[in-house]
């Protein structure tokens, strides 16, 4: 039985569509990715879930309980961390974990908590000498400290440097090792694509796609960016010919080449054919940075790749997909990917897939 | 952004009252700027005013009451409207600010448990103030309290005044440097009429009849006269419960958890 069913949610503040149309369920014992930019509508989603809000359509049930109905009951059960969640400044740890361990009927132990989120030294320390990701422990504590099946986290890591974030992230991963189920609100796709077991990417208030992280990765393309600079002149015309080749571009004697897993196999060929090196080669996959922008650029994308290119994508095998979530791939039906360059454009190569190779490794 | 959905009422364990009522307090004693204003400093001009020979004796251009009888009430208000007008709202804003109440939804305790163990806490807070205050009245100084009954009402619905008039402050200031900017200005209002500057016995007639109708001019008069020895008029305490329920209706209706 899923953990979390939402069908067909929607919200609006007034005039304002916060949440539009958001179908997802969240499977027991895994970590939940609810992905999407600023203001796509995700906070509204979670708060949705935990009963903070009351829908305006659709349903929600949590744990088989309704966040409105059963609300009391539920809190009992679901920990949750919200957005820019504080505390008072001279509240120490040991003192903010007591106090909210009295709240719960079956509250976890606080100085055993306190241990395992690495917070023992800092146990006297007042919230307001305490660093980000220290905070953010403390917060994802205040979570956890009634002992909840479900844990719903919402931009946990934002603002921290990347050590804590780190920190963080093992954090998380240890909890659902516990056997918590694990809601996790972002827009960090790094953050996604090394815990979440799933991802659901809302956008605009819609859910647009719901896949693994890799599931995601490979719809955005499956492709491969190669990266050379060649020892002699070359016609980039010859290598754009290849069958396994999707795009070249050429600056001065740089050339990025996107193709298939095959395309690099193809490229050496030919090079190796026309005595050229490679020199500086590099490889990069299609990552989930790559899918969110193709997911969520709907202003980038040139005229003819609109709404008529919508459609229902087929999902990988193993993944029972609620038929309520739309999966639409702006340029997923044609190989030859039309909004690549345009991004390209847009973002400096290095920028791009700098950070890829550092999550590689 | 719309309100919060309020989730129906449940039984919260006196566990988590008691908690939270203690960490409440806690907090109050780390904050050295409010025991200061609000007891200390009080208590100070109280020891003072009594130490100073001859305040114990009548003085005509205060209607016959003594220095002391005069200025007892009106140190008893400075300390209530202290925690009552510019503590409370600005802790209750800065909460709502930093999302502590917001958090507070999300667990089986409600952000009303925080409210009222932060009220009574105040409430704690000027009771001790207050009593102390009294006993030295009573005991080393010459302005015994001859009517303790009114003395209890009074006091008592003066500081409910103060408490809602704070708790209307916190529902209508977003930001808790609002809260404070808007208690601060009301502090002083309300310290004028209460006769800190000017008694009220000193006072022309227009301007008393406007410090009758304020919550520190009429809690000061019933003070004043349950330490003379007699119960104020019924106007100076209906006045007192017109604030406290306007107040009080207000804050309920406008005052917002996020």
């Amino acid at each position: 039985m899923p953990v979390i069913e939402v069908s067909g949610l929607h919200k609006e503040y007034g005039p304002k569509v916060a949440v539009d149309d958001v179908s997802f369920t969240v499977r027991a014992g895994e970590i939940f990715g609810i992905l999407g930019p600023n203001g796509a509508g995700k906070t509204t989603t979670v708060e949705c879930v935990v009963g903070l809000r009351k829908p305006d359509r659709g349903q929600v049930s949590v744990l088989g309980l309704d966040p409105q109905r059963d609300h009391g009951e539920l809190r009992e059960l679901v920990g949750v961390q919200l957005q820019d969640g504080q505390l008072p400044d001279k509240l120490r740890v040991k003192e903010a974990l007591d106090l909210y361990a009295s709240f719960y009927r079956r509250p976890a132990d606080s100085g055993e908590l306190i241990a395992r989120l690495g917070l023992t030294d800092r146990r006297d320390t007042p919230f307001a000498k305490l660093s980000g990701g220290q905070k953010q422990r403390l917060s994802v504590a205040l979570a956890l400290i009634g002992t909840p099946k479900v844990a719903v986290l919402d931009e946990l890591t934002t603002g921290l440097d990347p050590s804590a974030r780190r920190e963080v992230w093992g954090l998380i991963s240890e909890i659902r090792d516990t056997g918590v189920t694990v809601v996790l609100v972002t827009h960090f796709m790094e953050e996604a694509e090394r815990l979440c077991d799933r991802v659901a990417v809302i956008d605009n208030g819609r859910v647009i796609a719901t896949d693994t992280p890799s599931g995601l990765a490979s719809q955005a393309g499956g492709e491969q960016y190669i990266r050379f600079r060649a020892s002699a002149p070359l016609d980039e015309s010859l290598l754009a010919g290849l069958p396994e080749v999707s795009d070249v571009r050429r600056d001065g004697a740089q050339f990025t080449v996107t193709g298939n897993d095959e395309a690099l196999q193809a490229v050496i060929t030919v090079l190796i054919r026309l005595g050229v090196i490679a020199q500086h080669l590099r490889v990069d996959q299609a990552n989930l940075d790559d899918a969110f922008i193709a997911l969520t650029s709907h202003d980038q994308q040139p005229s003819g790749e609109g709404d008529n290119s919508k459609k229902q994508a087929s999902q990988p095998g193993g993944h029972d997909q609620p038929p309520a979530a739309p999966l639409s791939l702006p340029g997923d039906n044609s190989k030859k990917r039309a909004s690549r360059p345009d991004e390209e454009r847009s973002q400096p190569d290095e920028e791009r897939n700098q950070p890829n190779e550092v999550r590689k490794g | 952004m719309t309100t919060m959905s309020l989730p129906t009422a449940i039984p919260v364990p006196g566990r988590a009252w008691r908690k939270l009522t203690l960490t409440e307090l806690k907090l109050l004693l780390r904050t050295p700027a409010a025991l200061f204003w609000g007891v200390g400093f009080p208590l100070a001009g109280w020891i003072v005013v009594g130490l100073i020979p001859g305040t114990g004796k009548p003085v005509k251009a205060l209607g016959g009451a003594s220095v002391q009888q005069t200025y007892l009430p009106i140190i008893i208000t400075f300390a209530i409207v202290m925690l009552g007008v510019q503590f409370l709202p600005t802790t209750l804003v800065s909460y709502r600010e930093r999302g502590i109440l917001r958090r507070m939804f999300t667990t089986p305790v409600t952000p009303q448990n925080l409210l009222s163990a932060q009220i009574v806490l105040i409430l704690g807070a000027q009771i001790a103030t207050t009593a102390v205050i009294a006993i030295l009245a009573t005991g080393p100084f010459s302005a015994s309290i001859r009517q303790p009954l009114a003395f209890i009402i009074a006091f008592l619905l003066m500081a409910a005044a103060a408490s809602t008039l704070g708790l209307l402050v916190a529902a209508v200031s977003f930001t808790s440097k609002a809260a404070a900017a808007a208690g601060g200005v009301l502090f002083f209002v309300l310290l004028f009429f209460s006769g800190l500057w000017l008694p009220r016995a000193e006072m022309p007639g227009p301007l008393r009849g406007v410090s009758d109708g304020t919550p520190t001019g009429a809690g000061v008069q019933a003070i004043q006269d349950a330490v003379a020895g007699h119960w104020a008029s019924g106007l100076y305490f209906s006045v007192l419960a017109a604030w406290v329920i306007v107040c009080g209706a207000l804050a309920i209706r406008l005052f917002r958890w996020e």
